[in-house]
Parts: structure tokens; C-alpha cells; sequence
């Protein structure tokens, strides 16, 4: 189970001869099982924390610890692994393979980890029925409403069952019902499949469901809400 | 060098006779197997060694209904040489020994695609012919042609000359001086170094036109392939997906693309070589007519192919996750 803290995290952006710092010495924790949401006005460097979190970029400076080992001293190849095995990331945008079906996007992380076609198939049955997606499982996302991608998203997230989860603006795109659907979906992950879960989102409603709300200006911590 | 003549004889459907020495012929000429209908020259030779045995074109031997075995009458008129005058009529009863499609060098024309599978013609040897070669002979005994073995080296323009001083020698056709002089023309000096330029550069034009278009279809696709990355793919399963993918495309493609090439093959020597209808003998065999820089392409073609993906494949495996999938700064 993740326990996630982060130490004088930096992140510095260079375009050109101008430089953008996202992070300025951010110190954060996270512990296991907690679903925590992160808040914050535009450019506050909320989205770069997650994709530190997620081992999507590197930092510029500090450490970023889960379970114990710095993620910043992993190589190319142990990130790989830590993105294959120990992170789920649902993105905004949804990102689906557009060419797979729905239950064909749940099984890609499946056959990127190895798995065989017997534990793919009952896996995938699995991840279609928690995310109700079970009759809609053989058409591709270009065929499903926002919703729904978003559902075959958390599947795909879900697929080599992660401890850790990292969204993005889970319920940007979606409509006011939807993101509701996809905000109970992260509930019962959390307290039903003991889902760490860190949120990025300007929804107000997932104070509903988070145990605690960061709020981050301008690349800094700059307080901590316990939710009801 | 081996002589052979060619013998105006009457027999149905048209047929021109030849008659050389198998020996020398089959020593010079050495015509491969895929000649004879049954694929075996060394029988092709026996046949006409033996007197009174001849090999005839499968065009004659259908168009005839001939079976192996048969026996039919040759005849050829005598005259008188002083004049010219009839003074009768000679007939050599031979039998049908093998079929062949034309033997090299020893045809009515050129067999050029077209016409070759459609020409009447009896190979016999010298022995088997003496009575029709007496100079008594109407219109006969003139050399038809020489086909010569050359020496590794050998100067074909010294040849040429001591063969057309050769008593009774009309006219020497060499094909290196055919090629010799088509060269001369600027326009098809230039057309066959354009083709052979093509043929020595398709793979590398292959590769980057490929890699070209590939490289473009991974730009469209960059969050699409990050998105998988993001998920735990590593560069060696990107790769793999890429390649993949281009192999299918690869496979698609060359399946067209042979089939496209072998049915204009089958088209050209079969459709387009016209004549009557019912015989589809192509005047080569398809092996033949698939040459060694078309295997290149077929093995080169898809090589090209996948080094190119394999290139594009490097870049897609190191593109920037968090710019691709916008989610810098946020």
C-alpha cells in the first residue's frame, strides 16, 4: 500500500530562454487508503504534482517517496514498471486508444504486464462489470458518451489493480449527473477496494467524497482541509 | 559452335522443320529443362539422337491432337537443279519423341512474348533429315543459323566476322550488338540507367519514403501512443506496437502487390500473347519471368518497412508524456 510524501519539490519548466516554475519546495503526504483531493486556481502546479506522482515527468529538484523508495532515483525502465504496476492514471481527456474497444482498452495494460488470456479475460470481465460497462464492452470510445469513456478509463486504471490511484480532472468533460457517477465510482474504490486515491480537480463536489482537500498556490502547499 | 539447318517440309498445320546435330546443339546451346514438356533435357537429347525420332512445339503437338509415339509423314519436292523443274516428291515417316515449347536459338522468329507458344515446329536431328538436306532438294541446304558457345573472354565481334565469311552466310545477328546499339540511343541509355538507378535505390527511397509517411501517422497519433506509455508501456512495447502494426500493413500490401504483379505477369504471357485461342502456354515458365530484382524487392520491401517503423518507433518511445497529454502546468 502506497504512502506517498513528497519533500522540497521543485519542477521547472524551460521554454526557450524563459522559465515557468511549477512547483516551489512542495512537501506533502499521503497515506495509505486515504483519498485526498488537490485544489487549486489555474497554473498552480497541481496537474505537475500529479505527474510526478505518476511517473510521467522528473522533477527538477527534491524527492518524491512511495513506500519508501524515491522515485526520482528509479531509472527509465523501473518508471515503466512503477506506471505498469503500482499507478492507475485517469486522465481528463480520457485518453483510450481510439482503434480498441472498450473491453480491448482494459486489456491493453493486462498484455503490456503479461498476463495470459485467461487471467486478461476474467480480469477484464472483472474491471466491465465494476465500472458497468458490461454491454457496452465492444464498442470503441468513438461510439460511447463521455461518461462512459471515463468509466473504461478507471477500468483501464484499475487493470493490473494499482494501489495507487492519480486523476486528472476526472469529471472536467463530464456533465453535472456523470461526474456524480464517476465520483461515487472513486468512493467505492477507496473504501470498498482500499484505493489510495489522489484527485486534481476544481469540482467542489468532491469534498462529498475526499478525506482531506490540499489547496496549492503558486507551486506550494498552502493549506489542508479535512473533509466532512 | 553447332550448324542448324532449317528445312521447308509439307506437313499439317504449317510446321518448319529444323535439323541440327544434338551433340553440338545441346553442347552450345544447353537448353534447360523447363524447355521440354516433360522437363528433362537429357531425354530431349536422347530423343533426337536416336534416327527417325523427333521433339515438335506444343502448339503443333495439340493442334495436330498428336500423342507421344505417333508417326507422321514429312514431304519436300524434288527438282531438278539445272532448272528447277519438278521431278518428284520424297516422304521421311518420323516419330513423335518429346514436346518441347521452342528450343533456344532454333525458332521460326525471335520468340519474343507474343507468338513463341504458337509456332509448328519439328526438331530433328541431321541424320534423321539427310534426305530432305540433299542440295537436290527444293529450296534447300542453305545454313539456317549458327549458335556459338563463347569462350569466357572471348572477343563475339572476332566471331562475328569469321562466321559471316562462312560460304553462303548472309547476315550475322549478335545480341550483345543489339544491346550495343539500342545503348547508342541517348533516350535508352537513359531509360535503362533511370531503371537500373530505381531498382539499386527502391530500398533506400523505400525506407525514406516510408519512414516519412510513418513518421507523420505517429505525429497524428503522439497522444494516442502516450497514452499507452503513461500506462506502463516501455520503449520495447511501443516499439513492438509499431512495428506491428507496419508489419500488417507490410503484409496487406505485398499480398497486392504480388498479386497485382504475378496477374499482369499471367495477363502479359497468357492474354496479351494473343494468337489462337485454347492454348494457354505462356512462352516462359513463371520462374523465368520473375527475376532476381523483383525477389530483392519482395525480401527488400518489407525490410525497408520495418527499419523505417523501427526508426519512428524511437522517437514515438521517448516523446515528452506530460506535453503530449497537455498536462504541464496545470
Amino acid at each position: 500500500m502506497p504512502n506517498i510524501v513528497t519533500k522540497d519539490l521543485m519542477k521547472v519548466y524551460r521554454a526557450g530562454r524563459s522559465e515557468v516554475i511549477a512547483l516551489r519546495g512542495l512537501d506533502m503526504s499521503v497515506a495509505d487508503g486515504e483519498l485526498v483531493a488537490v485544489q487549486g486556481p489555474s497554473g498552480c502546479g497541481k496537474t505537475t504534482l500529479l505527474n510526478l506522482l505518476g511517473g510521467i515527468d522528473r522533477p527538477t529538484a527534491g524527492r518524491i517517496e512511495v513506500d519508501g523508495s524515491n522515485l526520482v532515483d528509479l531509472g527509465d525502465g523501473d518508471l515503466v514498471k512503477y506506471r505498469l504496476s503500482r499507478v492507475g492514471f485517469i486522465f481528463q481527456f480520457f485518453n483510450l486508444v481510439p482503434t480498441l474497444t472498450a473491453e480491448e482498452n482494459i486489456e491493453l495494460p493486462l498484455r503490456l504486464a503479461g498476463k495470459g488470456p485467461s487471467i486478461r479475460a476474467k480480469r477484464r470481465k472483472e474491471l466491465l462489470e465494476l465500472v458497468g460497462m458490461t454491454q457496452r464492452a465492444s464498442h470503441r470510445p468513438d461510439e460511447l458518451s463521455g461518461g462512459e469513456q471515463q468509466r473504461v478509463a478507471i477500468g483501464v486504471a484499475l487493470a493490473n489493480d494499482p494501489p495507487l490511484l492519480l486523476a486528472d480532472e476526472p469529471t472536467g468533460e463530464l456533465d453535472t449527473k456523470t461526474g456524480q457517477e464517476v465520483l461515487d465510482l472513486f468512493r467505492r474504490l477507496n473504501q470498498e477496494f482500499k484505493k489510495t486515491i489522489v484527485v486534481v480537480t476544481h469540482d467542489a463536489r468532491v469534498s462529498h467524497i475526499a478525506h482531506r482537500i490540499l489547496e496549492i498556490q503558486d507551486g506550494k502547499i498552502m493549506g489542508e482541509t479535512a473533509a466532512a | 559452335m553447332t550448324t542448324i539447318r532449317s528445312i521447308a517440309i509439307q506437313v499439317s498445320y504449317g510446321a518448319v522443320a529444323y535439323a541440327l546435330d544434338p551433340d553440338s546443339y545441346f553442347a552450345v546451346a544447353q537448353p534447360e529443362g523447363w524447355y521440354f514438356a516433360d522437363g528433362n533435357a537429357a531425354h530431349g537429347h536422347d530423343v533426337l539422337a536416336q534416327t527417325g525420332q523427333v521433339l515438335v512445339t506444343r502448339y503443333f503437338f495439340d493442334q495436330a491432337a498428336l500423342e507421344i509415339g505417333d508417326r507422321i509423314p514429312l514431304f519436300a519436292t524434288l527438282t531438278w537443279p539445272t532448272n528447277g523443274t519438278y521431278r518428284g516428291t520424297i516422304q521421311e515417316n518420323v516419330t513423335i519423341g518429346g514436346v518441347v515449347s521452342l528450343l533456344p536459338g532454333v525458332s521460326t522468329s525471335a520468340p519474343y512474348i507474343g507468338f513463341g507458344p504458337y509456332q509448328s515446329v519439328i526438331y530433328a536431328s541431321v541424320a534423321t533429315m539427310q534426305r530432305f538436306l540433299d542440295p537436290s532438294v527444293q529450296n534447300f541446304g542453305s545454313v539456317g543459323r549458327y549458335l556459338l558457345d563463347l569462350a569466357p573472354g572471348a572477343d563475339w565481334r572476332t566471331v562475328k566476322s569469321s562466321v559471316a565469311a562462312e560460304d553462303g552466310v548472309s547476315s550475322v545477328d549478335v545480341t550483345a550488338e543489339t544491346i550495343e546499339l539500342a545503348n547508342a540511343s541517348p533516350f535508352v541509355r537513359a531509360l535503362s540507367g533511370f531503371i537500373g538507378m530505381e531498382i539499386a535505390f527502391i530500398v533506400l527511397i523505400l525506407t525514406a519514403g516510408v519512414g516519412l509517411i510513418l513518421y507523420a501517422a505517429s505525429l497524428e497519433r503522439d497522444v494516442e501512443f502516450a497514452g499507452i506509455i503513461a500506462r506502463g508501456s516501455s520503449g520495447w512495447q511501443t516499439a513492438e506496437l509499431l512495428v506491428g502494426e507496419a508489419f500488417v500493413i507490410i503484409l496487406v500490401g505485398l499480398t497486392i502487390g504480388v498479386g497485382v504483379g504475378l496477374g499482369t505477369a499471367f495477363f502479359a504471357t497468357n492474354w496479351l500473347a494473343t494468337g489462337p485461342a485454347g492454348v494457354p502456354t505462356s512462352p516462359v515458365p513463371y520462374f523465368f519471368v520473375f527475376p532476381w530484382t523483383a525477389l530483392l524487392l519482395v525480401l527488400g520491401a518489407p525490410a525497408a518497412m520495418l527499419l523505417a517503423a523501427l526508426l519512428v518507433s524511437v522517437r514515438t518511445a521517448h516523446i515528452n508524456l506530460a506535453k503530449v497529454l497537455k498536462l504541464r502546468g496545470g
